[in-house]
């Protein structure tokens, strides 16, 4: 049920700029000091590239870091990392008989 | 009601089983597992929240589908009632983050709508990995309950 006026409230949505949202933005700032804070392990810098390789659960990604690789794209490298470690968790939730029970 | 989304899901992850009802965990599910679709459902739920206030009359969901798809997906009804839908797949290659929509668009993330999408995975995958599959972010060990 659209909002009255909705045409003009709420401009349509483009997923091109979602990740241009003002909310975004904060979140970014406001997680980015909380996190490097609280796990600055996973925010490595280059250098530190092959110990953030002890972190990945996905054996294959483990594999793959290198430290050149880590410095051509590090942004590939961290989200190959997330990408891995949920597909590793899924598969793992899958095959738990008793679901996500908790 | 099936969605649109949720049918991709069905064709993205080959299961034909079609997820329990959006959002919510399946019921009378004693000693059965989860299906694919279903974990994917409850981690939308939590990616939709990562953006925001969702405006009245919209749907959102962002998910991770596999180790190298992401999905955002927006429906909204426009002025005639109209549903109207975008999404927006973002694969992880070798070169970098591609963004492709309908139209044959697609181009690599950069700059800060690339910013914005790290921390915005970075932030879905503590989330899920802590309060969906009970499991330390950097580790991959079971939370202690």
């Amino acid at each position: 049920m659209p909002p009255s006026g909705a045409q003009n409230q709420y401009p349509i949505p483009q997923s091109i700029e979602a990740f241009r949202l003002p909310e975004i933005v904060n979140l970014n700032e406001a997680v980015n000091a909380a996190y490097n804070n609280l796990h600055p392990e996973t925010s490595p810098t280059y250098d530190q590239a092959p110990q953030f390789g002890e972190y990945a659960v996905g054996a294959a990604v483990k594999a793959a870091i290198k430290p050149e690789t880590y410095k051509k794209n590090p942004n590939v490298v961290d989200a190959s990392v997330i990408g891995n470690n949920l597909a590793f968790a899924r598969k793992e939730a899958t095959q738990d008989q008793f679901g996500l029970a908790a | 009601m099936p969605t649109i989304l949720s049918k991709a899901i069905g064709l993205l992850t080959g299961s034909e089983e079609k997820p329990s009802d959006w959002l919510k965990l399946p019921k009378k599910r004693p000693l059965k597992s989860l299906t694919e679709p279903d974990l994917i459902n409850l981690e939308a739920e939590i990616g939709a929240q990562l953006f925001g206030p969702i405006p009245k009359g919209h749907s959102r969901k962002f998910f991770n589908v596999d180790k190298t798809t992401w999905i955002w997906h927006e429906e909204w009804l426009d002025q005639n009632r109209k549903l109207q839908s975008a999404t927006t797949r973002y694969e992880v290659q070798d070169a970098g983050i591609l963004k492709v929509q309908a139209g044959s668009r697609y181009n690599y993330l950069e700059g800060q709508e690339l910013t914005n999408f790290m921390t915005a995975i970075n932030v879905y995958y503590e989330r899920v990995m802590r309060e969906l599959y009970h499991r330390d972010p950097d580790t991959g060990e079971k939370l202690a309950a």
